[in-house]
């Protein structure tokens, strides 16, 4: 090392320097970090070892039973059930959540005196708490004392009880999930169209697209597909996920008709208190919503396309 | 191709309380060159858009061949124009943007479904057509090599060219451009400026051009349209409006240096700047205080005693083809009074002389302007002229 030259020894000085920078970075940064394996992938450490066990609420002893849990999922009726009926549940409310909210942001954009109104109403069912608002839809959808009932029995109908047949309760589920995602993917879609100028509206006026499908077909929806990609998988996690309006207003019935994959992880965990089999359902959950979050991350990244 | 001349009358455009444009009258001549010109909120580029017809006017009319346009959607007006930020079409192809505005006039909604032209030879020889009309609108642009780019592939000046072909793309009567060069390098502007009169010149349609800068619409015009504060100033040729402002504020917004301004009093006759006589003889000038106003070009170095004033100079600014010296006004109740010359004038000026010394200068022959306190020019028609008794004796001479 003597014989080297000067250059030699500083770059070794500037590479400690370096070192002992990124060291301190990771000092830094640890507390963050900590926190973060603390909260969110140790938790999910543990559901994924508990899910290979028997263990049970409260008990003090688990034995190891590997794939059991997994085997007797694949063998579960309700399992598939709730599965089925998130798919359906999901189904019907991304489609019209998305196309109700862009059809209304397009509406909505032409407006401007009107539209700070609109957009606060659309909005205000995201803000209000689910739990609350699903007692309101039960009475609103009530066969026998709600509004719905009474506009039918006025048209000589015969009633309509949402909550007490199997598919309608699921419609009625859809009706609220759809009420309450449209407001959130409605200001997502008006934050979309602010990338179409008002001199691109202009040209496209001089050009002949004045018709709103016309303009619809050529400009505003190419411009908005990178925001429908993203609202569309937010959506799909969002319906994926419902839980409260399940828990408040059918709790799966009638007879499992509306029996979803969270509300049965919750059921099966801390009623039934079989914690192995509640986190083996949990852990089918993290997989399907991380694909849909892979596909957005997927899509998000394909987006620079003009 | 022929352009339509536009009138326009007793225009006005209210937004809520503020009134943006004030009974604006303003005939556009068949295949003219009109630029308006005038600083931001102005109104110049609302009286565009209301000829556009993106917004409704409050009140006046728009004739276009003397028909009135004012009920007409914008598509239907038979214009085009190129926008500030051109407005292409991102997610579209140059190809794309080129055609679209002929598969929106030439094809029906049902005919534009995807597919139609697998079904119908019609609309199969409708698309060639718009595909070798495409071809044409590239060929003279430079864009057939380009024609797979989306814009934001392309540089500034191609996008502007692309803008420029799509708002050609349906042999428009009146091209309409807001402000198409304001976002280039100034090197770049300079050769899409000749660009753009080429096009006027081979086209032969009427140009209504809006701008705020005023070399701009000196070099490319044929008239000028001066706007401030929602009103038309002074609509004349380039040469009228730099030589001959009609009013104070045209006389300072035109011009790449600022006018001179000074404060001058007339008796008789005779001028005077803050007390020192002039040489000058305005004659059918009512009495009174005026402002004067000269070109910094029209400000000449006398030697020969004859002078109007003499400044001392503040500092001298060669820029290779003139020189600007500023001088200190303060003796004739005056700012800075700027003055340019030929750089071979200013070499002979400089023999024996320092700088930071006082130069003696005079008013060109018919280089003054007066305004009277509105701002509105009175020097009237003929020219004011030198001393008679000057004239005389350069006789004798």
């Amino acid at each position: 090392m003597n014989t080297r030259s000067d250059t030699r020894a500083g770059n070794d000085a500037l590479r400690s320097a370096a070192v002992s920078y990124a060291t301190l970075a990771r000092v830094f940064s640890a507390p963050a970090f900590l926190l973060l394996v603390a909260t969110v992938v140790a938790p999910v450490f543990v559901v994924v070892l508990i899910s290979f066990t028997d263990y049970r609420l409260g008990r003090l002893t688990l034995n190891v039973v590997g794939l059991g849990n997994y085997t007797r999922l694949l063998s579960d009726p309700f399992f598939w059930g709730a599965l089925r009926n998130c798919a359906i549940y999901t189904a019907i409310v991304v489609p019209i959540s998305v196309f109700g909210a862009l059809y209304l942001a397009v509406l909505l954009d032409a407006r401007r005196q009107s539209r700070r109104f609109y957009e606060i109403v659309f909005f205000l069912p995201v803000t209000s708490t689910l739990t609350a608002m699903s007692i309101v839809w039960s009475y609103l959808l009530n066969g026998h004392i709600g509004p719905l009932a009474h506009l039918l029995a006025g048209l000589g109908l015969p009633p309509v009880d949402f909550f007490a047949d199997g598919t309608l309760a699921l419609i009625g589920l859809s009706i609220i999930g759809v009420w309450h995602l449209i407001g959130f993917n409605l200001i997502l879609f008006l934050a979309g169209l602010t990338v179409i100028s008002s001199e691109l509206k202009e040209a496209s006026a001089l050009d002949g697209m004045d018709g709103f499908w016309d303009r619809l077909r050529y400009l505003t929806w190419p411009l908005l597909a990178p925001t429908t990609i993203v609202i569309f998988v937010l959506s799909c996690i969002q319906a994926f996920q419902v839980f409260d309006t399940v828990a408040v207003l059918t709790n799966g019935g009638p007879y499992g008709a509306t029996e979803m994959l969270l509300h049965k992880i919750n059921t099966d965990t801390f009623t039934a208190l079989k914690a192995g089999y509640g986190s083996a359902l949990t852990v089918v959950y993290l997989v399907l919503i991380g694909t849909f979050s892979l596909l957005q991350v997927w899509l998000g990244n394909r987006k620079a396309h003009f | 191709m022929a352009g339509h001349s536009i009138d326009i009358r007793d225009l006005e455009k209210r937004f809520d309380r503020t009134q943006v444009l004030k009974r604006i009258n303003l005939h556009i001549r068949e295949g003219e060159f009109l630029t308006l010109l005038g600083p931001s909120g102005c109104g110049k580029s609302t009286l565009l858009r209301l000829l556009a017809g993106f917004e409704p006017c409050t009140a006046g009319r728009i004739l276009m061949d003397g028909r009135d346009i004012l009920p007409l959607p914008p598509k239907a007006r038979d214009i085009a124009m190129v926008f500030q930020s051109y407005a292409l079409y991102p997610h579209m192809t140059v190809r794309g943007n080129l055609a679209v505005p002929l598969e929106m006039s030439r094809l029906t909604f049902l005919q534009r479904l995807p597919g139609a032209a697998l079904l119908s030879p019609r609309v199969r020889c409708i698309r060639k057509g718009i595909a070798g009309r495409v071809a044409d609108l590239a060929e003279p642009l430079g864009l057939t090599a380009l024609l797979d780019r989306k814009p934001a592939q392309l540089s500034g000046g191609q996008r502007q060219r692309v803008a420029v072909g799509r708002a050609m793309a349906r042999h428009p009567s009146v091209f309409l451009m807001d402000e198409p060069l304001s976002n280039l390098d100034a090197k770049l502007r300079q050769d899409l400026r000749a660009e753009i009169i080429d096009l006027h010149r081979r086209t032969g349609i009427t140009f209504v051009y809006v701008t705020h800068d005023q070399s701009e619409a000196l070099a490319m015009s044929d008239r000028v349209a001066v706007m401030e504060d929602g009103e038309i100033r002074q609509c004349a040729t380039p040469h009228e409006i730099y030589d001959r402002p009609d009013h104070l504020s045209v006389a300072r917004f035109v011009g790449a240096t600022a006018i001179n301004e000074m404060p001058a009093t007339v008796r008789l006759g005779a001028v005077s700047v803050n007390g020192v006589p002039l040489q000058l003889n305005v004659a059918g000038l009512p009495d009174g205080e005026y402002r004067l106003a000269v070109r910094p070009e029209r400000l000449h170095v006398v030697d020969d005693g004859r002078h109007d004033f003499s400044l001392p100079v503040d500092q001298i600014e060669f820029t290779g083809n003139e020189v600007g010296i500023r001088c200190n006004g303060a003796q004739i109740g005056a700012g800075t009074i700027r003055v340019q010359l030929r750089p071979e004038n200013f070499a002979r000026l400089r023999q024996g002389r320092a700088a930071g010394e006082r130069i003696p200068l005079g008013i060109a022959e018919g280089a003054a302007l007066f305004f009277d306190a509105s701002g509105r020019r009175v020097s009237a028609l003929p020219l004011p002229s030198r001393r008679v008794q000057e004239v005389r004796r350069e006789h004798a001479v």
